[in-house]
């Protein structure tokens, strides 16, 4: 069972694993059966990663209760989400990177003169008394040196024992950013120079791939903060002319995605810490997706000179400002339109009609579905996975552009949130069509399945039976 | 022709009627099979009680309308419909406005009609309470009205 | 007999005559044969008019010998020579005689045996026989011999009988039809009595009969289930009682009403044996849409026994027989003056002869299940 290792590093890469999680949770195919995110952040208490983290972690406790062999038909949560063997966390730690200037973390006052004077060439007063608790704060040249630690930490050495031939890498970084852009290009180079650690040569010549985000967003002006978004384009361009010889000019990773956008939201300036909190992007959204495709890559088509792929959308409306299924090509609608919509069915199900109908519905009532079962930890945890979720489609929502697949909050008619999509009226069986939104969901739910696995655990089968339910609903309604 | 009397021979409404339903006549001073109101009373009573049994869990079958009280609703509405007509055809006998009326040397008051309606109700409730419990397990919305089935756990 | 004849005019000639000559009317013989019967048997031709009208009491007297002749041995003798082809009309004063017979008792059994005897000699051979008296009265003036054949000068109103023998259907016919009741204008019928032994149901082509609906409180508290089903008896006033309907109509004409719906006439039965008498009431169904001709009601003291409850007519020796019987007509006091000395015997003797050798004369029977 091969294994994709994926590495998000910064802002960008936490918020793109989170994307890639509800993706996942969803049910949306990976043909990689186990992602190991890595996340390789200096600033500890970064808002984005501790979302992505505790999604991550909600994920895999809800995972845990469920089955996915042949007697399940259940997708979602079906790609294991877990973090490197032996280690108890999805964080890479950098050492030494706390309550510590930069200036310390060189450790400056130990070199000497010559040195000293270089160091001085090279970066800004200001960039040398930053303490790196928040990151690099949009200054590649301290992460560059800064993460030049990877190849010693403890996270490193488990990842490589770990590390099987057949697995895959995936790197997500932001090209703009200050963790993001110095550290994709070092942690690139330590994976295939590296000859070290235990298993360096399976990870050599490992397939890996890489997602290289370009601006998408501005930060307010803010003289008092490290961060300034007029930099992005140009330290974007510098980046860029690096990766081309150092990256793709040395086919040093076997297939690079680019994505970007050109209506650039406005975020508040913060410079880290738990106030860096950006809502969700679509462009992290399809950032995920280019896991996804990396993941059904065949081998053989990435061997040879690396491969580059550019992200687009379907719409001859440039200035399109809000995004539904409809413009997006048919290789990403057929991916990600049915299961996204089917966990968003299965989500206001259970916020506005479960409480009520449990009592009463066949479908809880065989499956042994009770109190019980409705306050117990592993329900309390997907609903907590399930207000993520919708939080997460939200900020999707809020953001410019706007990515804004469905109408969620709608009530009446239930079947008209999908935002572009006609929902067809089911004629028959006769008592479908007298059922109307969530009672017509009921109605799905309580459906006699064939082939139901009688044994299975109870938190299998609310899953199997929502998900086969709105697999089957969404078919009907939809066609899709 | 006897299997259909069976189910009225309970002397709740009075003899006199159950006669008169049975086909009597007084001049063979006799039961006439020509005249005997049991087999289309058994058979419409029966047939609605399959009839609202059908609509209410294969046709209807909807779950918003599976509860218990629901079920008491559908079994309300035929009881009810099933008194009126009752009722009705023993009144259309007294009054001779039917085809069958009354011997006059029998004992029958529009009293004997509202029991026969009642009776026929409940043989009605019972005929659906017992398709409800036997043929509900086909119906996904309401197999579990009136009560939880124990059969088709899943 | 001298008594009676008178050479035209007495009430005895002219009864007779009358009955006779609407044989003759009625044209459904194919021979009419006239006797006097005495110690022998003297044919008289086929004149009505010289039979009958022209008798005096000295060439009646002189044809039928004046002996006293024993009932039972002229029933041997007319039973005896007659035919299921025949009808045999035989008329007397039916007065039993033991003469010097000491032992009277004896001698009234012996003839009651004649009696039976005839008629049990005739069935056997030919199966079928019915059996029809009527009783007149007519002046008497002559020598009447009491039962220890002492004569006497008696001059008053006497009865006489006139015996029917046939086929069933014949006789039948005959009163029905031929020569009826209303047909005797000179002088009423004071009683008459028929019994045969053909069933009923071979008489008339509808024998319904069947349960009454309990609505009243005078039919009963039971549950109908059938025709002849019933459940559930319960007391209805004093007693328990069931009713039902039975068509009787033909007895009714034959016997009369007051016959049929006498209940001695009726036995509750076991199986093939008689086990006792009727309880109950029988009155004429007057309800013209019915089928029935009477209604009968069953009471009992106690509980029905579940099972089958079977009703039986089996005419019985009627009333007027027993009241109509001297025990000793030595003399004529007023009470006994229209009574005949051991009459009873006879109509003994024809009852035994329908019902000989265990054989039980069920003209009727009515079966219900009681459950």
């Amino acid at each position: 069972m091969a294994k994709l290792y994926v590495f998000g590093i910064g802002g960008t890469g936490s918020r793109t694993l989170r994307a890639l999680t509800m993706m996942l949770a969803s049910g949306v195919e990976c043909k990689f059966d186990t992602v190991v995110p890595v996340i390789i952040d200096p600033d500890a208490s970064a808002a984005d990663m501790s979302r992505t983290v505790d999604a991550m972690t909600r994920y895999m406790k809800v995972r845990k209760s469920l089955d996915f062999n042949s007697a399940n038909e259940n997708r979602f949560f079906k790609t294991e989400i877990c973090p490197i063997q032996d280690m108890s966390t999805f964080k890479l730690t950098l050492e030494n990177t706390e309550n510590v200037t930069f200036r310390d973390y060189m450790k400056t006052n130990q070199m000497d003169a010559p040195s000293k004077a270089l160091i001085n060439m090279l970066f800004s007063q200001a960039n040398l008394d930053s303490d790196m608790v928040v990151g690099f704060k949009g200054n590649p040249n301290i992460g560059s040196v800064v993460l030049n630690q990877f190849s010693t930490s403890d996270a490193y050495k488990a990842f490589s024992n770990n590390f099987e031939e057949g697995d895959r890498i995936f790197i997500i970084s932001s090209i703009f950013g200050g963790t993001g852009a110095s550290g994709f290009p070092l942690l690139l180079k330590t994976l295939r120079n590296d000859q070290t650690s235990q298993h360096w040569n399976y990870i050599k010549n490992a397939k890996i791939g890489a997602v290289t985000v370009l601006p998408y967003f501005n930060v307010e002006q803010d003289d008092n903060s490290g961060v300034d978004s007029s930099t992005f384009y140009s330290k974007t361009k510098s980046a860029l002319a690096y990766y081309d010889r150092n990256i793709t000019g040395n086919n040093s990773v076997n297939a690079l995605y680019y994505i970007g956008d050109s209506m650039l939201a406005t975020y508040k300036n913060h410079d880290g810490g738990s106030e860096q909190r950006n809502n969700a992007h679509m462009v992290e959204l399809y950032a995920a997706l280019s896991i996804l495709k990396f993941a059904s890559t065949p081998d053989n088509e990435l061997d040879g000179r690396t491969q580059t792929y550019e992200y687009g959308i379907d719409t001859n409306d440039e200035d399109i400002k809000q995004v539904i299924f409809k413009d997006l090509g048919p290789e990403t609608r057929q991916l990600i339109q049915k299961p996204l919509t089917m966990f968003l069915l299965m989500n206001k199900y259970m916020k506005s009609a479960l409480s009520s109908q449990y009592k009463y519905q066949p479908w809880a009532k065989d499956c042994g579905l009770d109190e019980n079962f409705f306050t117990s930890q592993y329900y309390a945890d997907l609903v907590k996975f399930q207000d993520a979720f919708r939080v997460w489609l939200q900020e999707l929502d809020d953001n410019k552009r706007s990515f804004k697949p469905f109408d969620e909050n709608r009530v009446i008619p239930l079947f008209d949130l999908v935002n572009g999509a006609k929902a067809h009226k089911i004629l028959w069986p006769l008592h479908d069509l007298f059922a109307k939104n969530y009672a017509l969901m009921d109605s799905f739910l309580n459906t006699n399945w064939p082939k139901w696995n009688k044994t299975a655990s109870k938190e299998q089968k609310f899953m199997e039976v929502f998900y086969r339910a709105t697999n089957k609903l969404t078919l009907k309604k939809y066609n899709f | 022709m006897e299997f259909f009397s069976l189910f009225y021979q309970l002397n709740v409404y009075g003899q006199d009627l159950f006669y008169h339903l049975k086909g009597w006549d007084n001049g063979m001073q006799d039961f006439v099979a020509a005249n005997n109101q049991f087999p289309t009373i058994w058979l419409v009573t029966f047939l609605s009680a399959v009839a609202m049994f059908v609509v209410f869990y294969y046709i209807l079958n909807h779950p918003r309308f599976n509860k218990f009280w629901h079920w008491l609703i559908a079994l309300a509405v035929l009881a009810i419909g099933i008194f009126i007509w009752s009722r009705g055809l023993v009144l259309a006998d007294i009054t001779g406005a039917s085809m069958h009326p009354v011997d006059p040397s029998l004992n029958i008051s529009a009293d004997n009609a509202m029991m026969f309606g009642v009776y026929n109700a409940v043989l009605s409730a019972i005929f659906f309470l017992f398709f409800s419990v036997i043929g509900r397990f086909g119906s996904k919305n309401c197999k579990n009205a009136p009560w939880k089935s124990l059969i088709n756990r899943k | 007999m001298n008594g009676y004849v008178n050479g035209g005019t007495s009430t005895f000639q002219q009864v007779v005559k009358e009955y006779l000559s609407g044989i003759n009317n009625a044209g459904f013989a194919s021979a009419v044969n006239y006797y006097y019967v005495g110690s022998k048997i003297t044919s008289k031709g086929n004149d009505l008019n010289n039979y009958i009208t022209k008798l005096t009491p000295s060439s009646f007297g002189a044809a039928g010998g004046g002996a006293t002749t024993d009932i039972g041995g002229l029933f041997k003798t007319i039973l005896g020579n007659m035919d299921s082809n025949t009808i045999s009309i035989f008329i007397s004063d039916c007065i039993i005689s033991p003469g010097s017979n000491t032992n009277t008792a004896a001698y009234a059994r012996g003839q009651m045996t004649d009696v039976r005897d005839a008629i049990v000699s005739y069935t056997n051979h030919y199966e079928d026989l019915a059996c029809l008296v009527y009783q007149f009265d007519s002046e008497f003036n002559g020598r009447y011999f009491d039962y220890q054949n002492h004569p006497r000068k008696v001059n008053m109103q006497r009865p006489f009988y006139i015996w029917v023998f046939g086929h069933t259907a014949h006789v039948a016919m005959m009163k029905l039809q031929y020569v009826p009741d209303k047909d005797f204008k000179v002088a009423p019928i004071r009683n008459q009595w028929i019994i045969f032994n053909t069933p009923l149901s071979a008489l008339q082509d509808n024998n319904k009969y069947g349960l009454l609906l309990p609505n009243t409180a005078k039919n009963g508290q039971y549950v109908r289930k059938s025709g002849t089903e019933l459940r559930t008896i319960q007391k209805a006033g004093d007693n328990y009682r069931f009713s039902f309907g039975a068509n009787l109509l033909t007895a009714q004409f034959l016997m009369g009403d007051d016959y049929v719906e006498d209940t001695r006439n009726y036995k509750q039965m076991i199986g093939k044996a008689v086990k006792e008498k009727f309880y109950g009431e029988i009155e004429k169904d007057f309800n013209q849409s019915s089928p029935f001709s009477e209604i009968f009601r069953v009471d009992s003291d106690s509980p029905f026994q579940k099972g089958t409850f079977s009703l039986a007519f089996i005419p019985e020796v009627p009333d007027w027989a027993y009241e109509c019987t001297d025990t000793d007509d030595r003399m004529f006091n007023g009470a006994n003056d229209n009574k005949t000395y051991g009459l009873n015997n006879i109509f003994e003797g024809v009852f035994n002869g329908f019902n000989n050798g265990g054989h039980i004369n069920i003209l009727a029977q009515f079966d219900f299940e009681i459950k």
